[in-house]
């Protein structure tokens, strides 16, 4: 207990530059998906592979791409709502990593999420106040007795008016039940809210009301957000640093204007051109992505995106591209940027060729094996049926 | 203290009137659709022979527990020939429930067409005598006459038929299009689909107006194989389509929406395909049966931006090459930017700006569509300036006041705003408007 002590200790000093709030170093979740005999995961799903960001107090990182890229599985892992496969991840300076659930306790109320769908994340059977008086109550916010207020004093500042308080969520519309679900999470003092599509089920109208209230409570409580949302139109205009993501793992992250106006990766560029643009004089240079988005469960060698690439090279194809800093502040996963495999292409290219052919070898080894197989047993059958090829077979034998 | 009436619930004798209301209602208008008709009753005339659809009135309502909604209150617009018409608004607006009427797919008996009319230019099947299809035949050149091209007739199991002095018998060659379709004879005829009989409308719906739906894993039977639903419209819509025939003819339909392995799709089930690959399915059903109008219900929603860019290019590929009209409808003003030829923005229930693309984003005139505009953060604008929002909410549809629906959350509201609903203004030849701000100018 004390060596685990020292240890976080000395995490703790390593991480605590003041200002970053959350930091997430090679962070993994794996999915069971197929189990032998003895329980053993033979087969898993990647959905967060190797990620590593961290975000400055007072600031927003947001999380971009594709469904199925897990994005929100990432949001969850960051709360410990699924047990991390590898990694580390500090809040705060403190390691949640090796914390158990009695442990973690003490920071849920430092760390809310924010769910997609205002609809189905309301009991529909509590008032307004209670939902939002629940979590005070357990984590002993305030005194039992200035309890009613304090939640009066919250839905306020969410833009609800008091009168709600009685109310039942069936009663609200989409957008005031998504203010209900940011009230029931500030109510709490967090430090940091990971707000997982809070936008994306709201009508346009609605969505600006949203995101200016979660600007203005930033600007006045000094929140951290990471944002996870599809929509890049959203993401550029609230955040400052992006993490664009394709099947489980990293594909560029830096600063938003400044991936916004030199992407780096040709999946980035193909994202932001995809983007219809509301402006009927403007007809876009579209990047259209051939295909659909992999299966997570079965991704494809090398780089996880060469088989959508327009830039794609015999690298991609069998060596996973090194995470490394382009430009300051701004990294990026992808061979075109990496020195050392641009100089020495030529070399990569005959290693492919040699691999390829090997594997071609393999297949080749296994037709015959399956095709010899099939010839043997074929064999008997014939010696079985027919007498003249028995008699064959006897000669040779006597030869 | 007096309790204040709640006017969030109804009181249990009005909801017994309410409801005896609703059921009067409902019997008496689905009794006017099991009706039979002259044919004469539900033909009428264009207005103009560049459109494809005149829908004028429209009002749509719906005999809920708590009133009448009027979920489409007089809607009219057009939809020209060979045009991407799109339809913008909140959700709740009623822009789904207008392109339901228009297929005449409103959840019956609630909610019922009560008023206007949707002229429909249809192509159909000229009829003879007996009701049935007329063939067009193929001929060829015999002794330089035309001649009807004929060959041996081959019974169910491919063997050639005799007659009873041992002739084989031959049959007539229909002709066939550049899909293997045969051909029949088509006539002009114009529809009003408000008034039709359920039964006549079988024949439209699915064949000259067709509709793609938002999720495409709920709007394909998961029990059924992907190529099983494609050879229905064929079957349906083409009479004496046989199986191989309607296969070929499926298979070239998917591989006319871009699916490299068309067979292997065929004969696979929607759960085994992906979103993109299923709403392109859906899209290839939409097109089996070569129609007039394609009506695209929020195709992209529950897509990904780089499989929404996909289909969208599809989309208006298929549009230029079968040269239909398509009515486009979703919340994404982008999507219309760059799709639609003409807009129409709707709210509550009402047409509340018409206009071509142009028109509508470069000088939007109603204040609801510019809030529309200004409340999302564009992609290429590097301000941080609190966003415009539109202040309040869409209004109760229920027994809605007669005035500007827009008023409450209106910046621009005026004295005469107080008044009755406003007119349609017309500001240039194709721009309309709907709001008092403008009515001085005319």
């Amino acid at each position: 207990m004390e060596n685990l002590n020292r240890e976080n200790e000395k995490n703790t000093s390593e991480a605590c530059s003041d200002d970053v709030i959350l930091r997430v170093e090679h962070l993994k979740k794996y999915f069971p998906i197929e189990k032998n005999l003895l329980g053993a995961t033979t087969l898993s799903l990647k959905a967060v592979d190797d990620i590593s960001f961290s975000v400055k107090r007072g600031t927003t990182i947001g999380v971009v791409g594709e469904s199925g890229c897990g994005k929100t599985t990432l949001g969850r892992t960051i709360l410990k709502l699924y047990e991390p496969d590898g990694g580390k991840i500090f809040f705060e300076g403190q390691e949640l990593t090796n914390l158990n659930k009695k442990q973690m306790r003490r920071f849920r109320t430092d760390i809310q999420l924010i769910f997609q769908d205002p609809y189905s994340s309301l009991p529909p059977r509590m008032t307004v106040g209670s939902i939002i008086a629940e979590p005070v109550y357990v984590h002993k916010i305030v005194p039992k007795a200035q309890v009613y207020d304090y939640v009066i004093d919250i839905m306020q500042k969410c833009g609800l008016r008091p009168q709600y308080f009685d109310r039942y969520p069936h009663e609200f519309s989409g957008g005031q039940r998504q203010r209900i679900c940011i009230a029931r999470a500030l109510a709490v003092k967090p430090k940091l809210v990971i707000c997982d599509e809070p936008v994306s089920a709201l009508d346009v109208s609605i969505q600006a009301q949203i995101i200016n209230l979660l600007k203005e409570l930033q600007q006045t409580i000094g929140l951290t957000y990471v944002f996870i949302s599809h929509d890049l139109s959203v993401v550029k205009y609230i955040t400052e640093q992006i993490l664009v993501m394709y099947l489980g793992n990293v594909m560029e992250l830096g600063e938003t204007d400044e991936i916004f106006d030199h992407p780096l990766h040709p999946y980035t560029k193909a994202l932001f051109s995809a983007v219809p643009m509301p402006n009927p004089d403007v007809k876009m240079q579209r990047i259209i992505l051939e295909g659909d988005i992999p299966s997570p469960a079965n991704p494809p060698a090398g780089c996880k995106f060469h088989t959508r690439c327009s830039r794609c090279m015999n690298v991609c194809r069998f060596k996973a591209p090194e995470y490394i800093e382009a430009f300051p502040n701004h990294f990026v996963a992808c061979h075109l940027y990496n020195k050392e495999v641009m100089e020495n292409l030529a070399a990569y290219d005959a290693e492919y060729e040699r691999l390829e052919a090997e594997r071609l070898a393999r297949l080749e080894e296994e037709r015959l094996k399956k095709e010899h197989g099939r010839r043997k047993t074929g064999s008997a059958d014939d010696a079985a049926d027919g007498a003249a090829g028995g008699e064959e077979k006897k000669e040779t034998e006597i030869r | 203290m007096r309790k204040k009436r709640n006017t969030n619930y109804v009181s249990l004798s009005e909801s017994r009137r309410i409801i005896r209301y609703n059921v009067k209602q409902m019997r008496y208008y689905e009794k006017l659709k099991r009706q039979k008709r002259d044919p004469q009753e539900y033909t009428a005339t264009m207005r103009d022979p560049n459109n494809i659809v005149e829908i004028d009135g429209l009002k749509t309502c719906f005999f809920t527990d708590n009133g009448t909604v009027m979920s489409v209150n007089g809607v009219s617009f057009d939809i020209p020939k060979n045009k991407i018409v799109g339809v913008v608004g909140e959700s709740g607006c009623g822009k789904s429930v207008t392109s339901l009427s228009i297929m005449q797919l409103v959840q019956a008996p609630q909610g019922q067409i009560v008023e206007g009319a949707i002229r429909f230019a249809a192509q159909d099947y000229k009829l003879d005598e007996a009701g049935k299809p007329i063939p067009i035949w193929e001929y060829v050149e015999q002794d330089g006459e035309k001649v009807v091209k004929t060959q041996p007739a081959l019974d169910k199991k491919g063997r050639p038929v005799f007659d009873k002095e041992g002739n084989p018998v031959m049959k007539n060659v229909q002709a066939k299009d550049e899909n293997g379709l045969p051909l029949f004879e088509m006539e002009e005829k114009t529809y009003d689909i408000a008034k039709m009989p359920a039964q006549e409308l079988y024949r439209i719906r699915g064949k000259e107006i067709t509709m793609i739906f938002q999720e495409p894993m709920t709007s394909l039977n998961p029990v059924f194989t992907v190529g099983y639903q494609l050879d229905e419209v064929s079957f349906l819509h083409t009479p004496g389509i046989s199986k191989k025939e309607a296969r070929e003819y499926s298979i070239e339909m998917l591989r006319k929406v871009g699916i490299s392995m068309p067979e292997h799709t065929y004969e696979s089930y929607p759960h085994e395909l992906s979103g993109g690959m299923r709403q392109r399915v859906m899209i290839a059903m939409a097109i089996a049966g070569n129609p007039k109008l394609i009506i695209a219900d929020e195709p992209t929603t529950a897509l990904d931006v780089t499989i929404q860019a996909q289909i969208l290019e599809l989309l208006r590929d298929l549009q230029r090459k079968q040269g239909c009209s398509i009515m486009l409808i979703t919340h994404d003003l982008g999507v219309i930017a760059e799709m639609a030829d003409e807009v129409v923005v709707m709210y509550a229930g009402k047409v509340i700006e018409k206009g071509t693309v142009h028109e509508i984003f470069n000088n939007p005139l109603h204040p609801y569509t510019i809030g529309l505009q200004k409340s999302k953060p564009l992609l290429d604008s590097d301000s941080r300036e609190p966003l415009y929002s539109i202040p309040g909410q869409v209004p109760n549809p229920i027994n809605l006041p007669d005035c500007c629906y827009f008023r409450n959350r209106c910046n621009c509201c005026t004295e005469a705003c107080k008044g009755p609903y406003p007119e349609m203004i017309r500001v240039s030849d194709t721009h309309y408007v709907s709001c008092y701000l403008y009515q001085k100018e005319s």
